[in-house]
């Protein structure tokens, strides 16, 4: 598992198109998180692909016209550091829906 | 004050826009209702389909960005095929489609449909716009996008309150990306190790497909490749790109390609492709294609690159710079004598045997071809038709053949053959479709009626789904489990209906050697005619296109008509 970092223009439709390059290889996505970084985005992914998905999936990323940038880190530590990020995440909504009830 | 549909069609002429194909509808009135002034030509289809494969038979024989205007809900959902068409064929297109009220979105009003959600997968680039004074930049971007790089579709959704609200308006603006675009043809060490790489193969090949004339690139293209002399083969899209008349040229490589191109690609120690994106029609198995060659890939999309098959070298960037920056490469280069090669992949041997050539649609194709005036349109349908049109086509004229090649849409021809023609008036275009295909647009014909546009059609009428059954021929027992159409209507009544002159020729009219004088003059009356006209060519009901490349097999693996 690597993890991916895709920065883009969070334009109309951007985000969408990004997760779709992988969703239509049929790829899970275990992981996605995106965030806002200065005037960009950033969204990262941890997926488990091989070397000619990495690759086609890459040049499809780039090739989507508000992407800025594409890398691959290493997967271990950013797939702890977004499981934290998950799990607060999850805390967060169910404290809401209390909240609401 | 203007209103945005004033700026929508502002901004379109600012863009070059002449001509746009549509169909109105409740969230396009007020755009409609701005057209009169705007300078704008508008050609009314009969279906949102017609007026997307017209937009598209507009910009493939022109280059130039096509345009189709439809309404919210189904009016916008009919576009979808034409839409996935663009994207796979690269045809610059922008659709821009009414949606109904800001304040409705998301609501489930009437005719709203997430028309950005539904095409995000086909286009290249979309927006809704969500108040008027966006619309010059949404347009100049869209345009931009549908232009730049590998050309493709565009979508801009606008809802119907936007095109009725009055703005200042300071007139059409300028789009300039934030990104650069890639190119690495700069990189003069890339062309040595390409030289390098020629230098060191033995049976090179040229692999030519639609980005070569998409770019610009015919007259370096050429240039390159008299210098280059190696065996040149096409792919559908790169049909016209090279002269017929080159030794070097083989023709059509694919499922449905000539032996001698099929051939000499599955042979080729080094295989340099030119703007195609070797989809399985062209590769047959795409494991098994070229298995001992090298790839160079010329290409402007980044994501065609390692697609099918990893290549030794990429060279990314526009054709119309790489293939220029190449040839300069190879000026102080000495390339090695492939002559040896040429004459092996060309002997009569490698040939599509003679009786490959006895079909008679064959015959009956190349007697209408033979007297085409030059610079000729030929627009196709989809399926065996299709085939046999790509086969035969032997015309220089690098926009002169337009079919739907990577989506395979059948009902694609008529329609875009209103387009070719509103395009190019003074040109014949030649539409030949199945009686299949033909009936999936079939009502584009009062489009032509009322234009009085002088389209040529023709109807290979087989009176099956003819490509189908050929596969259920030869690879399903013949069971022809839904492809009998032996109960079309009669074309030639339906085509009179709709006061088009049509006539019906059988198989007789082109028996023998040679057609007599009359079927000579039947063609020639038919091919000169000023007017729209039909005809419908009675085909062997299971005629069947050779070679052919099972699905499964590589190339070397053709099918043909004695086995
Ligand atoms: C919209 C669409 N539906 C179905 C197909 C599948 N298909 C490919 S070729 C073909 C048969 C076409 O028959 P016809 O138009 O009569 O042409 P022929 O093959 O007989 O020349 C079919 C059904 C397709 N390509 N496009």
């Amino acid at each position: 598992m690597k993890t991916y970092h895709v920065r883009y223009r969070n334009t109309q439709g951007t985000l969408i198109r990004i997760l779709t390059a992988v969703q239509r290889r049929t790829i899970d996505l275990p992981f996605v998180h995106a965030e806002q970084d200065g005037e960009q985005h950033v969204v990262t992914l941890a997926l488990e692909m091989n070397a000619k998905q990495t690759e086609q999936v890459c040049r499809d990323w780039r090739a989507i016209v508000d992407v800025e940038e594409v890398s691959i880190s290493d997967g271990i530590v950013n797939a702890c550091n977004a499981s934290d990020v998950a799990t607060n995440f999850v805390r967060r909504a169910s404290a809401q829906a209390g909240a609401k009830a | 004050m203007p209103k945005g549909s004033d700026i929508v069609l502002s901004c379109l002429r600012a863009e070059g826009v002449e001509v746009v194909f549509g169909y109105p509808g409740g969230a396009v009135i007020p755009l409609y209702d701005a057209l009169k002034d705007s300078g704008i030509r508008h050609v009314l289809s009969r279906h949102e389909q017609g007026a997307v494969f017209a937009a598209e038979g507009y910009s493939r024989v022109t280059g130039k960005v096509g345009v189709a205007f439809a309404t919210s809900g189904p009016g916008a959902t009919n576009l979808i095929t034409g839409i996935a068409n663009a994207k796979l064929d690269s045809v610059p297109l922008v659709c821009i489609t009414g949606q109904v009220r800001n304040t409705l979105i998301g609501s489930d009003a009437f005719q709203e449909v997430d028309v950005l959600g539904i095409t995000l997968s086909l286009t290249k680039w979309s927006r809704l716009v969500r108040n008027v004074e966006e619309i010059p930049a949404v347009i100049a971007e869209g345009f931009y996008w549908a232009r730049s790089g590998r050309p493709g579709p565009v979508v801009i959704d606008i809802p119907g309150d936007i095109f009725r609200t009055q703005s200042e308006f300071s007139g059409p603006v300028k789009f300039t990306p934030k990104r650069a675009s890639s190119c690495c043809a700069k990189d003069s060490g890339l062309f040595l190790r390409l030289v390098d790489l020629l230098n060191n193969a033995n049976k090179p090949v040229a692999l030519i497909g639609g980005g070569a004339k998409a770019s610009g690139a015919i007259a370096p293209l050429r240039s390159l490749l008299d210098t280059l002399q190696v065996p040149t083969c096409a792919t559908i899209h790169g049909l016209g790109a090279v002269d017929f008349a080159k030794d070097y040229y083989l023709g059509m490589v694919g499922m449905h390609g000539t032996r001698q191109a099929n051939l000499a690609t599955h042979d080729t120690d080094l295989l340099l492709v030119f703007g195609a994106r070797l989809d399985d029609r062209v590769t047959g198995e795409p494991s098994r294609f070229a298995p001992d060659a090298k790839i160079v890939h010329f290409d402007i999309d980044p994501a065609q690159l390692d697609r099918v098959r990893g290549c030794e070298l990429a060279v990314l960037g526009d054709l119309a710079n790489t293939i220029p920056a190449f040839h300069l490469a190879l000026e102080s280069a000495k390339l090695p004598e492939w002559s040896e090669w040429l004459s092996l992949v060309t002997h009569a041997d490698r040939a599509t045997p003679d009786s490959g050539n006895s079909e008679p649609t064959v015959k009956f194709l190349d007697e209408l071809y033979k007297r085409l005036p030059e610079n000729s349109i030929v627009v196709t349908d989809v399926g065996q038709q299709q085939m046999w049109a790509a086969q035969r086509y032997r015309s220089a004229n690098p926009r002169g053949f337009v079919t739907s090649g990577g989506l395979g849409s059948m009902g694609f021809g008529l329609p875009s053959a209103v387009g070719a023609q509103i395009a190019k008036p003074d040109s014949t275009v030649l539409c030949i479709s199945g009686d299949g295909g033909f009936q999936m647009n079939i009502q584009e014909l009062a489009t032509i009626r009322r234009l009085n546009l002088p389209v040529k059609l023709v109807i290979i009428d087989n009176k099956y789904l003819g490509m189908v059954r050929q596969w259920q021929q030869l690879f399903y027992n013949r069971n022809y489990a839904e492809t009998d159409l032996s109960d079309n209507p009669d074309f030639v009544e339906v085509a009179k209906a709709y006061r088009i002159p049509a006539q019906r020729i059988g198989l007789d009219a082109i028996a023998g050697s040679s057609i007599s004088r009359e079927t000579a003059d039947l063609f020639t009356n038919f091919l000169q005619s000023s007017e729209p006209e039909l005809l419908v060519f009675d085909c062997h009901p299971e005629a069947n296109v050779f070679p052919m490349v099972p699905a499964g097999a590589s190339l070397s693996e053709m099918l043909t008509e004695d086995q």
